[in-house]
């Protein structure tokens, strides 16, 4: 360094040496990636591989080669350092092993020179300067990796047998592994070289190794997703009829949601902000140009058909579906309501008149829930009629608000704001949803909202009659569902509840640090196990044969300690101040816990049911022993209806029960389980379209718990 | 090997207790901390009288034999250097000292001629009637108006949520009045007017802390004890809050902890000056203390010669 050029304080980073740097960084990355490619089989694997190392190598080389004797001002030091000394003495002892012992056909022997000549290109390593030593030995490593693939060395249908254990590595997965190896290598000697060595280069270095195995990491878990993904769609998907009315109010909400997502211009945006501002703006298009052609298939009365999926040109809206955008809707409209309290006596009048039409629409329809038919005056039916007069006028109101407001006229006080006469339209349409669902009954005509048969879903509406018979899932999806519910209402106040005594009234002692160490120890046992007491205290228990409610208990068991550990974190990280604040306002302990503790820690509870449900909602082996139903159920266990309440003389004087809790069921991982293991006949896309369902179920659980951690973290900040 | 490092460890702490008292025998054959330097007369009756309070924490002697009697409706400032034991004292008087581990309080503190350290005391009603600021602002992750009414809501004094409602008996305006009152009363509310559902943690430090006055007051206390109240706030937020708590006094009696002896020469009536190793060495008007006292390690301290 004493002999170093003077060195510049600001650094343009454009000077040919430079570019040429990036060159090469970008040149391995593209190796890299095409490694990775290969490895998934997206690309095929050739021997213009051994090219791209070849003249990457070479690229390399000429970066040291210019830098030490071209004249370039950079900043290397003496050496390159320990850690290049000990990498370039593995590669070279493995490469000259390799070649000497199979290419050469020498044998053990041949591994006998490589333990001479690795620590001899190591030692060679450490007493060049910088700029030589990280990029030549790199350089003649790529380069020569780069000439043995090209020259059919190492082709695709080369094989090699390693004596010391039983494995066959073909030159498939040999030539990408290496031309990963060659881009990571060559990309780090490069980026080291980009920053003119020295400190700062391999700081360079470092930084690009370390998004290079981020970037890997990730792509396998992508591949992953899109592997089952690519593999379940087509059976998930097949004849799957969608009425072109609903599939457009699907459409329009998702597209609403994904506009009021973020507020991202991608113009200004930056960093992971302008990535994610651009996918919104895709998504957005795309989902605009689905509105329209769905209102294109409405209006042309034509039906939309591809490979599986039909849309037929009906106009009306299926009632569950209809359910569901209006919620978001009227969500949506909460959040971007301001609070209105009307001064005047007219105003306070219209308040209380939207209040009774809502609340009487609520109440019919809870009546008619109960009931479970329609409530009708005359052949009349009174919720939809009721409905739409109220939609009706809220929805002229609307109109008229709004044509006032793009006037620029100024509105009387007691007109409500346009949320909240919004929210009573969308309110009336929910209304009249739900009158459909509960008494199957559709309301309006051509266009209105049909009770059912909008949406025709076989491979996930439908049980599977058995094997090669129909596909379906519905029975295990809804058995998951139900397991998964019940184990996290069971799990979750239990753990709580001990997190807070642990906590927040036990001392720190030997128990609790006993209870703690227990915890981690319980987080830690064998499923089956948990599934093995299940079959021998529970099942005999309840029922004496293997069902959901004793499925919900052992998997309750299961989640009940992850979510201990995270809520005792998160009590634990509640800033004492918080208490003592509370106590010195005369607040007791109890509802100091209850107000500020609990809900403080909220966020924390709930990331540990997010991963204790992501576990549980997978879990087949103890299912296998305490769920144990038929492998293709021919119906969805019926909890909600099976629910009875009797009324007795005898004490507790209220009965409820419920048989369908203890009958045997199926659950999604169960019968992926049995259609892989059903031998002869077994379909193999049944088994993707499986796990794509049972993909999606952990993911829509997963967006479930995210959405409310959110909620809570929002109520604790802004 | 366990029994060598106890010794060691008695050992030392024998050592340190004997330096100690030595310092301590030093500083009286120097000068002794005489009773009427700490007797300090008004009219009236004290609203807290403070005697033979003694406080160890474990082994360590906190305070000793301390006695003081306050007046009502008045600013006392507690000053002192480092670890004298002043805040120690102040969290006495509403006895959140109970809720640190291994403190023992000894003596008695008169509350409206009281014992508060007798057996079967509500300290509910007694954190109720006698208030407390925190050195830093700690608002609860709540909204400002969630923050004012919170000791009142949990109380039982504001009816507010779902069953109320449906009862007729939601408290909603009564607690607009108080929420306003009380940050009108901590000079808070020209500023938060307009944001009262916002969370406090937006606030800014000095604002925060005048919430936490305001949540304080929302209780209606008789007394309010501040610790360090303007330690984590910039120069213009520390006016706001002294201004505020000569404000207060005309309601209120004030117990304020502070390093800033300005702070203290500005804003109290009286000041307490409590020296090393947790005694009460002199009591009286602030303007006595400040100008001419009577012990002259206490005129050493104010004159910043030592501390």
């Amino acid at each position: 360094m004493s002999d170093a050029y003077e060195v510049q304080l600001v650094d343009s980073g454009d000077t040919t040496y430079e570019r040429s740097a990036i060159g090469v960084v970008v040149g391995s990355f593209g190796a890299f990636m095409l490694g990775i490619a290969a490895l998934f089989g997206w690309v095929s694997t050739a021997t213009y591989f051994g090219g791209v190392l070849l003249a990457l190598g070479i690229a390399t080389g000429m970066l040291g080669a210019v830098s030490r004797w071209g004249g370039v001002q950079t900043t290397p030091d003496r050496s390159p350092g320990l850690s290049a000394v000990l990498i370039q003495g593995f590669l070279w002892t493995a490469t000259t092993g390799f070649v000497a012992s199979n290419t050469l056909g020498l044998g053990g022997l041949g591994w006998i020179v490589a333990v001479f000549v690795g620590p001899l290109v190591g030692a060679l390593t450490l007493m060049t300067r910088e700029d030589l030593g990280a990029t030549i030995p790199t350089a003649a490593f790529v380069g020569f990796v780069g000439v043995t693939i090209m020259t059919g060395v190492i082709s695709p249908f080369w094989t090699w047998e390693p004596t010391a254990f039983d494995a066959v590595i073909p030159g498939q997965l040999a030539i990408p592994l290496l031309t990963m190896v060659g881009g990571l290598l060559a990309g780090q000697s490069s980026a080291i070289a980009y920053d003119g060595f020295g400190t700062r280069g391999r700081q360079n270095g470092a930084f690009l190794l370390i998004s290079l195995v981020v970037l890997l990491t990730l792509s396998v878990l992508a591949f992953l997703l899109v592997f089952v993904f690519e593999r379940g769609i087509t059976v998930v998907l097949e004849n799957l009829t969608i009425g072109a009315g609903t599939a457009l109010l699907l459409a329009t909400a998702a597209l609403v949601v994904s506009v009021r997502g973020g507020h991202i211009n991608p113009a200004t945006a930056d960093g992971t902000d302008k990535i994610g501002s651009f996918v919104q703006l895709a998504v957005v298009t795309v989902l605009g140009l689905v509105t329209l052609a769905f209102t294109y298939a409405i209006a042309a009365n034509h039906t939309i058909s591809g490979d599986t999926v039909t849309i037929e040109p009906t106009s009306t809206v299926g009632a569950l579906p209809g359910l569901l955008v209006g919620l978001v809707f009227l969500n949506v409209l909460q959040r971007s309501s301001s609070p209105w309290s009307p001064d005047t006596e007219t105003g306070r009048t219209v308040a209380r008149l939207i209040a009774v039409a809502v609340g009487a629409m609520t109440v019919l329809v809870f009546l008619e829930f109960l009931i479970g038919a329609e409530l009708a005056v005359g052949g009349l039916a009174i919720v939809p009629i009721l409905a739409i007069v109220v939609g009706g006028v809220s929805a002229l109101a609307v109109v008229a608000t709004g044509g006032a407001r793009v006037s620029g006229r100024t509105l009387p006080t007691w007109v409500p704001p346009l949320t909240r006469t919004g929210g009573v339209t969308v309110g009336a349409f929910v209304i009249c949803c739900l009158h459909a669902v509960f008494t199957g009954s559709a309301v309006g005509g051509a266009v209105g909202i049909a009770a059912n048969g909008a949406i025709d879903w076989p491979f996930v509406m439908n049980p599977s009659q058995g094997l090669g018979i129909q596909k379906g899932v519905m029975p295990a999806m809804v058995g998951t569902i139900w397991v998964v519910l019940g184990a996290v209402l069971f799990a979750v106040p239990l753990a709580v509840g001990a997190a807070v005594f642990l906590t927040e009234y036990a001392e720190d002692s030997l128990f609790t640090r006993a209870v703690d160490i227990a915890t981690n120890g319980l987080w830690s046992t064998p499923s089956i196990v948990f599934g093995l007491f299940g079959l021998a205290f529970l099942v005999p228990r309840f029922g004496g044969n293997p069902s959901i409610f004793a499925a919900q208990l052992v998997l309750g068991f299961m989640l009940l300690p992850l979510v201990l550990i995270t809520s005792r974190e998160a009590m634990k990280s509640v800033p004492d101040e918080y208490r003592d604040a509370s106590a010195a306002l005369g607040v007791s302990k109890w509802q100091t816990i209850r107000t500020v503790v609990v809900p403080a820690s909220m966020p924390g509870v709930i990331t540990g049911v997010i991963l204790g449900v992501g576990r549980i909602a997978g879990e087949t082996a103890p299912l296998l022993l305490v769920l144990n139903g038929p492998n293709f159920p021919t119906r969805s266990p019926g909890i909600l209806s099976s629910f009875m309440v009797r009324v007795s003389p005898q004490p507790p004087f209220i009965h409820v029960s419920n048989p369908a809790l203890l009958e045997r069921a199926s659950a999604l991982p169960y019968q992926l389980y049995a259609v892989i293991t059903a031998g002869v006949g077994a379909e193999e896309s049944f088994g993707w379209g499986t796990a794509l369902v049972l993909l999606c179920v952990v993911l829509a659980f997963f967006a479930m718990g995210v959405a409310s951690r959110r909620y809570f973290r929002s109520k604790l900040h802004q | 090997m366990t029994e060598s490092s106890v010794t060691t460890t008695t050992e030392r702490t024998d050592a340190d207790a004997v330096t100690s008292s030595n310092e301590t025998t030093t500083g009286e054959s120097e000068e002794r901390t005489k009773a009427e330097w700490r007797e300090y007369t008004f009219d009236g009756e004290p609203v807290l009288s403070v005697e033979d309070l003694n406080v160890w924490y474990g082994d360590d002697h906190a305070l000793t034999d301390i006695s003081i009697d306050i007046p009502e409706k008045s600013v006392t400032a507690l000053i002192g250097p480092s670890g004298c034991g002043k805040s120690t004292f102040l969290r006495c008087l509403n006895r959140m000292n109970d809720r640190i581990k291994g403190a023992s309080v000894d003596g008695a503190v008169t509350f409206n001629g009281q014992n508060i350290y007798a057996d079967g005391t509500n300290l509910v009603e007694l954190r109720k009637r006698i208030g407390m600021v925190f050195q830093h602002p700690n608002p609860f992750p709540k909204s400002i108006r969630e923050n004012v009414a919170y000791g009142p809501r949990k109380h039982g004094d504001l009816e507010r949520g779902l069953v109320p409602r449906l009862l007729g008996r939601d408290d909603k305006d009564r607690e607009d009045e108080l929420v306003e009152q009380c940050l009108r009363d901590a000079a808070l509310w020209d500023e938060v007017e307009d944001r009262l559902d916002d969370n406090a943690l937006g606030l800014s430090g000095g604002q925060q802390q005048r919430l936490c006055i305001a949540r304080c007051l929302a209780v209606d206390p008789e007394v309010i004890l501040m610790d360090e109240p303007a330690s984590a706030l910039d120069p213009i937020a520390t006016a706001k809050i002294e201004d505020l708590i000569e404000e207060l006094a005309k309601e209120y009696t004030v117990i304020v902890v502070t390093h800033n002896m300005q702070q203290a020469a500005r804003i109290s009536d009286q000041t307490a000056v409590f020296l090393t190793g947790g005694e009460l060495v002199e009591f009286d008007d602030t303007d006595k203390i400040f100008e001419n006292p009577e012990s002259q390690r206490v005129e050493d301290y104010v004159t910043g010669k030592f501390g």
